[in-house]
């Protein structure tokens, strides 16, 4: 019943509609409210809370994090777990002992002010099947890959579904630099920044539901769709999909949160409403708090996708390192140009002078991610 | 000496004799004595010949059941001849060759117009019938000149004028294609009494007995007149013809004074011709569009046809299409209105001063009449625009009592998209096909009988594979019964259907399709009743059956494992008895009174959820589920809603009128939507949502300027509405089994001032309108969770307080004329982002109190030409150009703001639909 996906098309095209950046007014008001992120997962006995603070839609600043908190796992007997402080506002523990016929709630306490969430049942969770991907060929553009996910729960199992992902991608710098500029000379060295490893997680609300369906069964539910000429299938792909079981109430929760702040805008789009989850401030109860504690036994898979696997993209890899550009220095003009230069290559007998770049050309790291190969990595 | 002759061939030798007659001499009067009583007029005719030395020529079959009855001595034999007949339909006429002729139906004119047999210019005589059949414009000015030279007698002929009043009546009729004209004026030449013709081109008006010349005024007809001496009540059809078919000057003088002299307020009608001219965006004339640019009409965005008319609601305007209720008014997201222009005669929206004949509906009542077929000969129209083409068959079917009209539109939209060398997009689909029928026949003139058919379809599937369609079905039947001049009444019956249907099997396994249906069947019975010169009085009865099947999901395809879900039908009965009376006190001061009581029934079988009382209603909340199916209503409302309206005439050029009406309406349309979405519900007053309840009160002043070529008008209003709709942060309202506990009762108060200044006539014509309004809502309820804004008023999404068009038309010459439409209006309010957060690693935003802002202002100018083809008469086809250009300054008119967390960041757009100068060129055609 999304009608979101019709519109743009038909606006774009048949009626010459449009869409512009637009700045809001500057909205005032300062805005200072306590987000709670994470969740409690039953299946590996971890809880693992974010806390931080809202900004005025004005602010081009990061969320302050909220370091100074105790936060504990409370049961309905009373019995309260602690989460141990690890910077930067988040708190975890990794060995949390849980009765999964118990509820549980989350317990903020910042300064002198209590949070309080709802308390929430353990939702027994299905397994994930299997994660899976196919090539969305359409004429004229692009190719997609498109990851999915199936699963399949027993009646007895709570029909809604909630997944959140993290891809794993491997790539290169634009160029390799195995020559070093020191102390005047340029030194051969080991090129360790190269090969680097980028990890992203999802960013947008993965909500599904079988209520409707006589079986409780997801089908090839789509998780992402990326163009093959991504610079994630480069050198290799891996998404590790976590799937959590909801109850109705933290479905709806994502729900609304997810239509208010991915779908609208369009002609026959719901207008957006306040959404506010189960996590209450005890003293003042009118003072949003955003977020919504649930607790899961969740099930996590991985995959793969090797650049063997799909066919050759058929337009040009979108690197990023589209603007890197090789200049020469002769070897008479390194003391006064080399500094800040990456060495590329030697030419010439002698040599005459070398083929530089800038830093960021030649060191991944600079694109975000890491040269140290993650653990689970397949090469 | 008896001469039978055929009545065909009466004239001929009439023609003869006249021709003759020219060179004979005028005897002297002859005169008639004796005592007929019960005498058949065949018997008395050997009687007179003897007397009078006269010789009589008639159809035998014409007379025989003539008996007269009269007692003379020595009258002439003109005078023995008016008494006779006066009052009936025979008519006589003597020759200077002493040949008396008797004829029914048909007058014999003493005198021929000039230029009659060509050049020669002296030639008498034919009757006003063979007149119209003159083939240039020229000589059909002369015949209608010499209509209103003519002096009409009505009703019985009688020596000496009673003293009293008189009920004359009849229809007015286009004189090219014998349709009704809807709306004209008939006032006497004092126009102190004036009366207007209704839907079926009929009128009555009761005037002193005597002499008095009736003018006839109507929106692109030429001002007529008429002569009259009225010696009872009696009958006078008379015929317009169309002002743009006349080669002399052109003159529209529609209803000129009607602002100063008519009794309704709040009320804008526009002809056909009128909303031609406005520019439209895609080349096809419009006719919400054209309402849209009304004082106290505003809509939420240009995509759309929802209309909000003085702070209500989309879903509060009843819009009928002759007679039959339109559910979704929209074709192709509202880039066109459901009407074929080709069909359409009429548009009339009531805002305030609702007359009692009307409910159902709180703010308005939009009716839109399309025409009879053309009642003399076959034609046809049609025109192409850059989506769509249309054509439109009408004509006589037999005689001139029947004829019929059919019309067909369709999209060409999906080939187009097959063009576009996207997959995503030649895969789309988008259009839209609207059929009209009409028939209708006259048995005699006292009997008429209507029939209109409508059948409207929608389809759009857009680069996904969720197909969307939807249909109107309508069907009307009309019995007009003429039951004397001052009584005559209409009995109607309508069905009114929408459904809609929404199918995907992109996954097979959750392969669907939604369906909903709304069925309306409705008999109703009007009367009107005129019983003296101060009174009008209408009455009648009128029920609605409504029929709902809110939803149902069910599977498609054998992989699907989609469970049904089926809502359980709703069932409901409204009717309603009503009775107005128009009181002319003085010629200065008039009232309206009516009163409409209505009765609305909610129908087992049904289950119905109770609700705890003092707990907000949520699933949790629910008591207990009763299952209605005794056959007694679940649930009953009704009440009366009264009718006023006071007119006071100042000065000859301006008066202040006055209005108040209650109106109640037991349907509303769930929508969460800004704009109608075709797969928004209607939902039927129950147990647990109450009928919405309006009330209104208005005040205007009119003034006319410059010989009443310009209107002045203001207009204030104050309009409080009970149970309105809000929804809860993000309800649920499709395939929802207890919508209740996602719906808000809502108070709505609205209040406005609008001013017009029209200018219908001269080279130069338009309006300019300027409103000030305000439209908002307050929740009210003790639970938080049934209250937006912590129960405070606020704007509702359609609360718009400035608003200025201008419609401005100039006419070059007969076939080229410009025209400009300029509109402004504040921007509708919307809910901002207040607050960003970043959870699990995406940002989201926090919205602002519901309705606290505003998008910007909306500023549009739009500019066509019209350019016509020759105007000779006799000519294949006609046909004309518009060219013209929607948003002329290319403003990026903000539809839409609204922020979106893409890949984790919050951004804000503004969606502009026509953001940009479109061009269109339309080309129209006629033969």
């Amino acid at each position: 019943m999304n009608l979101k996906r019709l519109t743009a098309p038909l606006i774009g095209i048949l009626l010459y509609g449009c869409l512009d950046p637009y700045a809001p007014p500057q909205v005032s008001g300062s805005s200072n409210y306590l987000v709670v992120s994470g969740f409690l997962n039953a299946g590996d006995n971890s809880c693992t809370i974010t806390l931080t603070r809202s900004l005025s839609l004005a602010s081009t600043t990061t969320p302050p994090t909220v370091s100074d908190a105790k936060v504990t796992i409370e049961d309905a007997a009373g019995n309260s777990l602690t989460l141990v402080p690890q910077g930067n506002g988040v708190y975890s523990n990794l060995n949390l002992s849980l009765n999964l016929q118990k509820t549980y709630r989350l317990h903020v306490k910042v300064t002198s002010e209590d949070y309080l969430s709802d308390y929430v049942p353990i939702n027994p969770s299905p397994s994930i099947d299997s994660v899976g991907w196919m090539l969305n060929q359409q004429e004229s553009t692009v190719p997609n890959v498109t990851l999915y996910v199936n699963s399949h729960g027993t009646t007895g199992q709570m029909p809604y579904y909630l997944w959140d992902y993290e891809e794993t991608w491997s790539y290169t710098a634009a160029y390799a630099s195995n020559l070093k500029f020191e102390n005047g000379n340029v030194v051969s060295v080991t090129d360790t920044t190269f090969y680097c490893w980028k990890t992203l997680p999802s960013t947008s609300i993965l909500i599904g539901s079988t209520i409707q369906l006589s079986q409780n069964a997801v089908h090839q539910f789509t998780l992402a769709s990326i163009p093959i000429n991504s610079v994630k299938f480069f050198r290799g792909y891996s998404i590790l999909v976590k799937q959590l079981a909801l109850t109705k109430d933290a479905f709806e929760y994502w729900q609304q949160l997810k239509s208010t702040t991915e779908n609208l805008g369009t002609i026959f789009g719901p207008q957006p409403t306040r959404v506010t989850g189960n996590i209450h401030s005890s003293g003042n109860p009118t003072e949003p708090v955003f977020g919504y504690f649930s607790a899961a036994v969740a099930s996590e898979k991985r995959i793969f996708i090797r650049p063997s696997q799909l066919p050759p993209p058929p337009a040009k890899v979108i690197t990023g390192y589209e603007n890197c550009q090789l200049d020469t220095l002769t070897v008479s003009q390194l003391a006064y140009y080399a500094g800040g230069k990456a060495f590329v290559s030697s030419y010439g007998v002698g040599p005459v002078g070398y083929t530089t770049t800038s830093i960021d050309c030649v060191d991944c790291r600079f694109k975000g991610g890491t040269n140290v190969k993650p653990i689970f990595w397949y090469e | 000496m008896i001469k039978a002759v055929k009545r065909t061939s009466l004239i001929f030798i009439f023609f003869s004799s006249l021709v003759s007659a020219l060179l004979a001499q005028q005897k002297l009067p002859v005169t008639v004595t004796g005592d007929f009583v019960n005498t058949n007029f065949k018997e008395l005719v050997p009687l007179l010949e003897a007397q009078t030395h006269l010789r009589f020529y008639f159809n035998p079959s014409e007379i025989d059941t003539l008996k007269v009855n009269i007692h003379v001595t020595g009258k002439a034999i003109n005078a023995f001849f008016d008494e006779l007949f006066g009052g009936t339909d025979f008519h006589y006429y003597l020759d200077p060759e002493n040949n008396l002729y008797i004829t029914k139906g048909i007058e014999i004119q003493p005198a021929l117009p000039i230029g009659y047999f060509g050049n020669s210019s002296n030639e008498p005589v034919l009757s006003e019938k063979i007149g119209q059949d003159y083939l240039t414009a020229e000589k059909a000015e002369i015949a209608a000149a010499l209509k209103e030279d003519k002096l009409y007698d009505i009703g019985k002929r009688t020596p000496k004028i009673e003293p009293g009043n008189a009920t004359i009546a009849g229809h007015i009729k286009a004189s090219n294609s014998g349709e009704p004209v809807v709306g004209a004026s008939i006032v006497t030449e004092k126009a102190t009494v004036g009366v207007v013709s209704d839907p079926f081109g009929y009128y009555a008006i009761t005037i002193p007995k005597g002499p008095h010349e009736l003018t006839v005024k109507s929106i692109g007809m030429k001002n007529t007149k008429r002569k009259i001496m009225i010696y009872s009540d009696g009958q006078l059809d008379i015929e317009m013809d169309e002002a743009v078919t006349s080669l002399k000057e052109v003159t529209v003088e529609s209803e000129r004074d009607k602002n100063i002299s008519g009794m309704q307020m709040g009320l804008d009608r526009l002809d056909i011709k009128t909303m031609k001219k406005v520019p439209v965006a895609l080349g096809e004339v419009d006719i919400l569009k054209v309402v849209l640019t009304l004082p106290g009409v505003q809509t939420v965005g240009e995509a759309t046809t929802g209309l909000n008319v003085r702070g209500g609601a989309t879903n509060q305007n009843l819009i009928l299409f002759n007679d039959a209720t339109i559910y979704n008014p929209t074709h192709l997201f509202g880039f066109f209105s459901a009407f074929n222009p080709d069909v359409i005669k009429s548009v009339e929206l009531y805002k305030s001063g609702i007359p009692a004949e009307y409910g159902g509906r709180l703010s308005s009542v939009l009716e839109v009449n399309s025409r009879d077929g053309n009642k003399k000969k076959f034609t046809g129209s049609g025109g192409l625009g850059p989506l769509t083409g249309r054509l439109t068959l009408e004509g006589p079917i037999g005689g001139e009592k029947t004829s019929f009209l059919i019309a067909a539109r369709t999209t060409y939209s999906d080939w187009l998209l097959h063009q576009i060398p996207n997959k995503s997009i030649s895969n789309s689909q988008a259009g839209f096909f609207d059929l009209n029928a009409n028939l209708n026949h006259e048995f005699n003139s006292k009997n008429s009988v209507y029939f209109t058919g409508y059948l409207s379809q929608d389809h759009f599937k857009l680069n996904s594979d969720t197909l969307y369609n939807y249909r109107n079905k309508n069907l009307t039947g009309k019995w007009k019964h003429i039951f004397g001049n001052k009584l005559y009444g209409v009995l109607t019956g309508a069905f009114s259907g929408y459904d809609y249907s929404v199918s995907s099997n992109a996954n097979p396994v959750n392969a669907f399709t939604l369906t909903y249906a709304i069925k309306q069947l409705q008999i109703k019975s009007d009367f009107s009743y005129f019983p003296t010169t101060k009174h009008a009085l209408n009455f009648g009865v009128s029920s609605i059956r409504y029929d709902l099947s809110p939803g149902a999901e069910k599977s498609t395809g054998k992989e699907s494992l989609l469970v049904p879900n089926i809502l359980q039908n709703e069932q409901a009965l409204e009717s309603a008895l009503y009775a107005s009376d128009h009181f002319e006190v003085s010629p200065k001061l008039s009232f309206y009174a009516g009163l409409r009581y209505s009765s609305y029934y909610y129908l087992d079988p049904r289950q119905v959820y109770h609700y705890a009382s003092g707990q907000p209603k949520s699933v949790n909340s629910i008591t207990d589920t009763v299952n209605y199916k005794s056959g007694k209503p679940i649930v009953n409302y009704g009440g009366p809603e009264y009718r006023f309206s006071a007119k006071y005439v100042l000065s000859e050029n301006s008066s202040i009128k006055f209005s108040y009406n209650r109106t109640r309406q037991y349907l509303q349309m769930l929508t969460n939507t800004a704009a109608i979405s075709p797969t928004d519900v209607w939902k039927l007053s129950d147990t647990n949502i109450k009928p919405q309840i309006g009330d209104q009160v208005a005040l205007g002043y009119y003034k006319n300027f410059r010989n009443n070529t310009i209107e002045f008008s203001v207009e204030g209003y104050y309009k409080v509405m009970q149970n309105s709709l809000d929804y809860k942060s993000g309800a649920v309202l499709i395939l929802n089994h207890h919508i209740e506990t996602d719906i808000l009762s809502a108070q709505g108060k609205a209040y406005g001032i609008e001013f017009l200044v029209k200018k219908m006539s001269g080279k130069i014509n338009g309006w300019i309108s300027y409103t000030y309004s305000r439209s908002l809502l307050r929740t009210q309820s003790p639970f938080a969770a049934e209250t937006v804004n912590n129960g405070q008023y606020y704007p509702s999404n359609y609360d718009k307080p400035n608003a200025v068009n201008f419609i401005g038309n100039y006419k070059f010459s007969h076939r080229f004329s410009t025209s400009l439409n300029v509109t402004y209006s504040t921007g509708r309010p919307i809910t901002l982002p207040i607050a960003k957060y970043n959870l699990n690693g995406a940002d989201r935003v926090y919205y602002s109190e519901r309705n606290q802002y505003r998008i910007p202002d909306y500023f549009r100018i739009d500019f066509a030409m019209n350019i016509e083809g020759s105007h000779r008469i006799k000519k294949l086809a006609h046909s004309s150009w518009t060219v013209g250009v929607y948003n002329l300054t290319g403003r990026k008119n903000p539809y839409s703001v609204f922020f979106e967390s893409q890949n984790g960041v919050i951004n804000g757009y503004k969606l502009s639909i026509f953001g940009q100068p479109i061009p269109t060129v339309t080309y129209n055609f006629k033969f």
